[in-house]
């Protein structure tokens, strides 16, 4: 277990180069001059122009910036951004709140998805499962930032049963609607994949077993029939935890949450490529430790599997 | 042994999933406002708050209720009033003697002397130091040699001074301005936020002052960053003509107005500038708002522009200029998308600027959809499609196409318009002389005076000259009027202005205006002719 | 296709339960596929929908590029039944017209991302080792990177103009290709060391050969079953980069540019929002529903 962990965590290195690599060159290869649009509606001064130039090096190529970055990061330094702050002071006040949101978002997702799945399978094709199906569907059907906008104007504005957005990040109640927007959607895929997977461990031999034994439904399904199944569900909501950091540019921008997507996008926009490899890179690097601790998780579900 | 392994795993993980959610709410409080302050919406700054390096409306926003210069816009005349300044005398408009009010204070107890108006203009001027509002220094005698020229390709050299030699100081509350050229509306440019004093601890410690700024302005900056918005309490000693009845102001950052928008409607803030186009229609936002809307005209306009340079040979031609002009429903447009809030423009100059002339642009900006036909026949004809670039993350989208099926429509020329990414990518495309299409083209006021409409724009050298621009007659009015004293300076600017009309280097759309809602609590909510809230004349109710 | 997916039993899942097998899988998948109503259902609306692509006239006789701004807004009324739009254009006639984008972006995008993640995911399954390692952590590389930064650079790099469609989808495919190379990986790993594949290396047969003849045809299912689901996805895919100002350009008419555009109107204007959404709806559901028949036909387990 231990020489198979350490064998993944070497593998981040290679990955945590190629990603910086790969998006320090996307982020500088954008088209247009970084510069640009810095002074408003008028043209920068050449003595502006010379000296960011000069601080952020952009006059020499892209693959000696590359060695200064990494050299940067070497030190422990993510670089300083055009907004003059320090990029890890920029991911630190970004991240908690997207983390947060994600956590939350997750947590009804699961608690929906695994609901509605077990019990959608625990009687396939009648109505519950029927509805349940259709209902879903029209759900990924709509585009996020119609179902986001709507459930702001209805539920924030119109009925104020929820804070039209968040001012304070920190709140659990305000992230509240926002996270349910988000768990939505990615409930129908996770709720399909638990049922099919409970039904398909109901006809397995060891659930005519437990049944056979005598154990009442209930432990027949939530212990025997759920945890057998519940390997493609952790697969999937380990890419979502992922998905959820660097993809929810729309919820949070639809509720005003000041986030690593806001974020993101803001540095896009602004040509800010520091702040978008360090933000990146933090996210793919999250990504790579949440699908090992999914990998991990397969041996605690299922005793067949097992890491040497 | 298996049924154990598996509830510590999902304990563990349910344990961590709550631990993070629970250490958030500990530490959160809901946003209340205190009583006597009033919330506002703000956005992201784009850099250190250092007002000689922020040109951006975010930045300025923060900054502009903390400052004080010279002087300031009256807000209900936009005439020019002296704030820190007593008296500027000139009698030749080149040398111009300043002296200031005693006992005007800074945020951190310091008075506000000569050297300070100094020490400021000097730091900003000299190159090195990169600011972006550097070029408002170059009227002064001394500013080359801070800004020695770079031999091609090369970095600019060191500077060999760090002080302008046209900046003296007489006294503690005195201090004498040498200009290169007579600048008749010098007086008038000092408003501009470039000029403002900086305090001694500025020059010891930027970077700091950038994440705090201290002012001689009525509010100071308590505390904020970029991410979580700015909290600005009342100066107690603040001793200028824009004193505050209100206790603080809280800026609020929001990504986007249809946020701050849906915020406003719901009660959780108090004001609004700039009201989503989207919510304007069908007079939408006054019903949300019950009528706390406010209207106000601003210093402002919205052309379109067009490259002067080989890349599309038609826009060459005055007249197809002139009946793309012709071909769009100025007034169909701000009266369908923006509701009638705004005005079609008539001119280069923005409405409430001194020396604007009504319909300086003459019928040439007026919708006649036979003339611009006629106008198009006669200069032969356009082959291929118009295109209009635009930035893909601004708001202009639904205004460009409409001007694009205004002309589509009049002229039978197939019209497109055409996102570029972002603001950077927008930019450098249409500065770059390879632009062959119409561009939406912004000006906001730096200071009220129809110099500032016409010179950085349209002159040769002028900083914003985007589509490269080129008329020695207009120069030569500029540079006439440059000599002469104000009003006789207005009457030449206005002369030059209606010498575009031949031209037509930009297409003249409209004039936005402002549009401001605002929460029950507030009233009397005034704006200056640039945009900013009169902080000092909001009053709250009770 | 067909012969690709004919005959050969794929082997099982996890190699414990060996299935029976007496008619060719796609052949049973069919059968059991014409005898869904939902199934037909979609296919009409499918068909009305290519229709609409390929002959917009056939739909609507009204220019959907004449847009007069004084109609701006109009509800929907005699003659123009889904009303008009903020610049004044006709609605139905945008949407009919917008068909074949939106499809186009879809098919194409769909089309792009399974062949190259189905090609990249069969040689890392298939060779494992280095290779395997090296596609493996591009695939974490590009699964981790931000939609908007990519499509952004890929976008530009493309240049300002022309073939707004072909652009959008090859931006699509060349950032969605990561999941399917995930899946046609594992499916691979879970064939190459069937028996009968071992029997076709005795046997002495190229490496070539073993993959596309032996390995291919039966790793390639559950690749199609995503390929029929990501359709309808990436439909909304479009719309959801309208938002953002990277989709279609004019004069290219979608539903995602109608959509985003009408999307601040939501309040004063609903129809301009509702009607292409409508539309937009029916069509990812019945794209969706096409598939997940179709997954569940070719997955017997949830027979």
């Amino acid at each position: 277990m231990t020489g198979y962990i350490l064998r993944r965590l070497l593998q981040f290195i290679p990955v945590f180069l190629g990603t910086t690599f790969i998006v320090f060159f996307l982020a500088w290869g954008m088209p247009g001059d970084p510069l640009a649009g810095k002074c408003g509606d008028r043209e920068c001064p050449d003595a502006f122009v010379a000296a960011a130039t000069e601080e952020f090096k952009l006059d020499r190529p892209l693959i000696v910036r590359y060695g200064y970055y990494l050299a940067d990061l070497g030190r422990g330094y993510l670089g300083r951004s055009f907004t003059g702050r320090d990029v890890s002071e920029q991911l630190l006040a970004a991240f908690p709140a997207t983390i947060r949101l994600a956590l939350l978002a997750v947590l009804i997702e699961v608690l929906l998805g695994v609901t509605i799945g077990v019990f959608a399978a625990l009687r396939p094709g009648r109505t519950f499962d029927t509805a349940t199906t259709l209902i879903g569907l029209v759900i990924i059907a709509f585009p996020g930032f119609v179902v986001a906008n709507l459930a702001q104007l209805v539920f924030g504005v119109r009925l104020g049963w929820f804070p039209v957005t968040v001012s304070d990040p920190t709140s659990l109640c305000e992230l509240l609607l926002p996270a349910i927007v988000l768990a939505l959607a990615h409930q129908v895929t996770l709720s399909r994949l638990t049922r099919s997977a409970v039904i398909e461990s109901m006809q397995s031999d060891y659930v005519r077993t437990a049944r056979t034994k005598g154990l009442s439904e209930a432990r027949v399904v939530g212990v025997h029939a759920l945890r057998n199944s519940l390997i493609p569900a952790v697969t999937y909501v380990g890419k979502d935890i992922g998905g959820l950091m660097a993809g929810a540019v729309v919820v949070e921008g639809v509720f005003n949450i000041s986030g690593v997507g806001g974020l993101i996008v803001q540095s896009i926009r602004s040509h800010d490529g520091i702040t978008i490899v360090g933000a990146v890179t933090v996210i793919v690097v999250a990504y790579l430790v949440i699908n090992l601790l999914v990998d991990l998780s397969y041996a605690l579900l299922d005793p067949r599997i097992h890491y040497d | 042994m298996k049924q154990s392994r598996f509830l510590v795993g999902a304990a563990l993980q349910a344990a961590a999933m709550v631990g993070a959610l629970a250490a958030g709410t500990t530490a959160g409080q809901a946003q209340t406002s205190q009583p006597g302050w009033v919330s506002v919406s703000a956005c992201t700054p784009a850099g250190p708050l250092i007002p000689t390096n922020t040109t951006e409306t975010c930045g300025s926003d923060v900054l502009q209720p903390i400052l004080a210069g010279l002087v300031t816009n009256d807000a209900k005349t936009g005439a020019i009033i002296d704030d820190i300044a007593e008296a500027i005398t000139t009698t030749d408009n080149k040398t111009w003697r300043i002296k200031l009010r005693n006992g005007r204070k800074f945020h951190d107890g310091t008075e506000v002397l000569a050297r300070n108006f100094v020490d400021a203009w000097n730091w900003a001027a000299y190159g090195p130091n990169g600011q972006s509002n550097n070029d408002w220094f170059s009227v002064i005698v001394g500013y080359g040699d801070l800004n020695p020229k770079a031999p091609k390709g090369e970095k600019p050299p060191v500077p060999a001074t760090k002080a302008m030699s046209g900046l003296k100081v007489l006294n503690d509350h005195e201090f004498q301005v040498e200009l290169k050229l007579p600048v008749p509306v010098f007086k008038s440019q000092l408003s501009y936020k470039a000029f403002y004093p900086m305090p001694d601890s500025f020059f010891a410690d930027p970077a700091a002052f950038g994440r705090k700024p201290v002012g001689a302005g009525p509010f100071q900056l308590v505390s904020g960053t970029p991410d979580t918005g700015y909290k600005l309490a009342a100066f107690p000693g603040y001793g200028g003509p824009a004193k505050p009845s209100i206790k603080g102001v809280d800026l609020r950052i929001y990504t986007s107005r249809e946020a701050a928008y849906n915020d406003l409607v719901a009660g959780n803030l108090d004001l609004l500038r700039d009201i989503p186009a989207s919510k304007l229609v069908a007079d939408l936002w006054k019903r949300d708002l019950r009528g706390r809307a406010v209207v106000q005209p601003r210093a402002n306009i919205q052309a379109l522009g067009m490259p002067y340079t080989d890349a599309n040979p038609h826009l060459l031609k005055p007249a197809i200029r002139q009946a793309l002009s012709m071909a769009i429903d100025r007034k169909a447009i701000v009266e369908i998308l923006f509701n009638g809030i705004g005005q079609p423009a008539t001119g280069w100059v923005p409405p409430g600027v001194e020396g604007y002339q009504p319909g300086a642009c003459g019928e040439y900006c007026s919708f006649n959809p036979e003339k611009a036909k006629e106008l198009l026949a006669k200069a032969g004809g356009y082959k291929g499609d118009i295109k209009v670039y635009y930035a893909g993350d601004s708001e202009v989208k639904s205004a460009m196409d409409a001007v694009c099926n205004s002309i589509q429509n009049t002229l039978g020329i197939t019209c497109v318009t055409s996102a570029l990414s972002d603001n950077a990518a927008f930019r450098s495309y249409t500065r770059s002389g390879k632009v062959d299409g119409l561009f939406p083209s912004n000006w906001t006021m730096d200071y009220p005076s129809i110099d500032n409409a016409l010179v950085p724009l349209y002159s040769k050298e002028g900083t914003s000259n985007r589509g490269a621009y080129e008329s020695a007659a207009f120069d030569a009015l500029l540079d006439k009027a440059a000599t002469e004293d104000s009003s006789a300076a207005i009457k030449t600017y206005q002369e030059a202005e209606r010498l575009l009309i031949a031209d037509m280097p930009r297409v003249p759309l409209w004039n936005p205006a402002m549009t401001v809602g605002h929460s029950p609590k507030v009233r009397s909510v005034t704006l200056y002719a640039n945009g900013r809230i009169d902080y000092s004349a909001l009053a709250l109710k009770e | 296709m067909t012969d690709l997916l004919q005959a050969t039993p794929r082997a099982a899942k996890d190699g414990v339960e060996p299935r029976r097998r007496n008619r060719s899988l796609t052949g049973e998948a069919l059968a059991l596929l014409g005898r869904s109503p939902l199934v037909w259902v979609a296919l009409v609306v499918l068909a009305i929908l290519a229709a609409m692509a390929i002959a917009p006239g056939l739909f609507t006789n009204v220019d959907p590029q004449r847009c007069i701004l004084l109609n701006s807004r109009k509800p929907p009324a005699y003659g123009s039944w889904f009303g008009f739009d903020i610049q004044g254009c006709d609605v139905f006639a945008r949407t009919v017209y917008g068909a074949r984008a939106s499809l186009a972006v879809a098919l194409l995008a769909t089309l792009g991302s399974t062949l190259i993640g189905g090609a990249l995911g069969l040689v890392a399954g298939f060779n494992g080792g280095i290779i395997d390692a090296v596609i493996s952590r591009v695939t974490d590389v590009v699964l981790g990177l931000p939609t908007l930064l990519g499509a952004i650079v890929i976008l530009a790099t493309l240049g300002n103009t022309g073939g707004g469609v072909l652009r959008l989808a090859l931006v699509l495919s060349l950032l969605g290709w990561a999941t399917e190379a995930r899946l046609m990986r594992a499916s691979v790993l879970q064939i190459r060391n069937a028996e009968y594949v071992r029997a076709a290396r005795v046997a002495g047969a190229s490496s070539l050969w073993i993959a596309l003849r032996h390995v291919l045809p039966n790793a390639v299912a559950p690749l199609l079953v995503l390929a029929t689901l990501s359709l309808g996805s990436y439909v909304g895919t479009e719309a959801t980069l309208s938002y953002l100002g990277l989709g279609l350009q004019p004069p290219t008419i979608s539903w995602g540019t109608a959509i985003s555009d009408a999307q601040p109107y939501l309040a004063s204007a609903p129809h301009m929002l509702m009607f292409p959404s409508l539309v937009l709806t029916v069509t990812v559901l019945a794209l969706v529903m096409l598939g997940e028949a179709v997954r569940r036909a070719f997955d017997p387990r949830s027979r």
